[in-house]
């Protein structure tokens, strides 16, 4: 069995946790986009939770709408 | 940086290798593939430095493999069919080392690189803009530069 290192050995991911690492990538989204976009630093960690808010509760609707259609038609 | 913006230069530096070297800790050294993976590696290029440092990286893994003797041993690198002897061979070899990505760790960490690449071409992108624009500093600070600027340009006029 060879050691494990990290940045070199991949982890191993259960199928169950890979919903929960869209977080982290959504805030990565978030916060380059309102660093460019927003006027006022001081305003930035606002905007970026209501972006990620937003990213979220999108992706949340279109699953509950795809696992519908797939209902449907299953 | 250069554009005066010294704080949002920081944070966008920060966040871009962050998720970068988060989807190399996920998916380890054969996240960026430049042989087999070429659309992601092209997207993870993307990221500057850290992605030049994946590709150094992942390099060393194909040559190491190249130079053992117990590829050229491998009966799948003499096998006919798709994917190609070679890629079998790398991917048995990858697979023996404990290397090679699956899913779905393969795509959570190819996401998070490609995803670094792409966010990294926006900020390149609103860098040039503002560079092509002459805007110059955070907004606040610019309005004495931009009406110093929109004087000379009435003068030339």
């Amino acid at each position: 069995m060879m050691a494990w290192t990290m940045f070199f050995h991949p982890m191993t991911i259960p199928t169950w946790a890979v919903l929960w690492l869209i977080l982290p990538l959504c805030l990565a989204v978030a916060v380059v986009y309102k660093t460019i976009r927003v006027g006022d630093l001081s305003k930035l960690p606002r905007s970026v939770a209501v972006l990620v808010a937003y990213m979220v509760g999108g992706l949340t609707l279109l699953s509950v709408a795809l696992w519908l259609i797939q209902c449907c038609l299953v | 940086m250069y554009l005066g913006r010294w704080k949002r230069g920081a944070i966008l530096f920060v966040t871009v290798g962050a998720i970068f070297w988060a989807g190399i800790a996920l998916g380890g050294v054969m996240t960026v593939d430049s042989r087999y993976e070429s659309w992601w590696f092209a997207a993870q290029s993307l990221t500057g430095v850290n992605g030049l440092v994946g590709w150094y990286r992942q390099e060393q893994v194909y040559k190491d493999i190249s130079s053992d003797p117990e590829t050229e041993n491998n009966p799948l690198a003499h096998r006919s069919g798709r994917p190609g002897p070679e890629q079998m061979a790398v991917d048995y070899e990858l697979q023996r080392r404990g290397l090679a990505l699956a899913t779905p760790t393969e795509g959570v960490a190819r996401a998070y690189t490609g995803v670094a690449g792409m966010l990294n071409l926006l900020c390149i992108f609103d860098a040039m803009m503002l560079c092509l624009l002459g805007i110059r500093g955070e907004p606040g600070r610019t309005e004495p530069e931009k009406a110093g600027a929109d004087d000379k340009n009435r003068e030339q006029v």
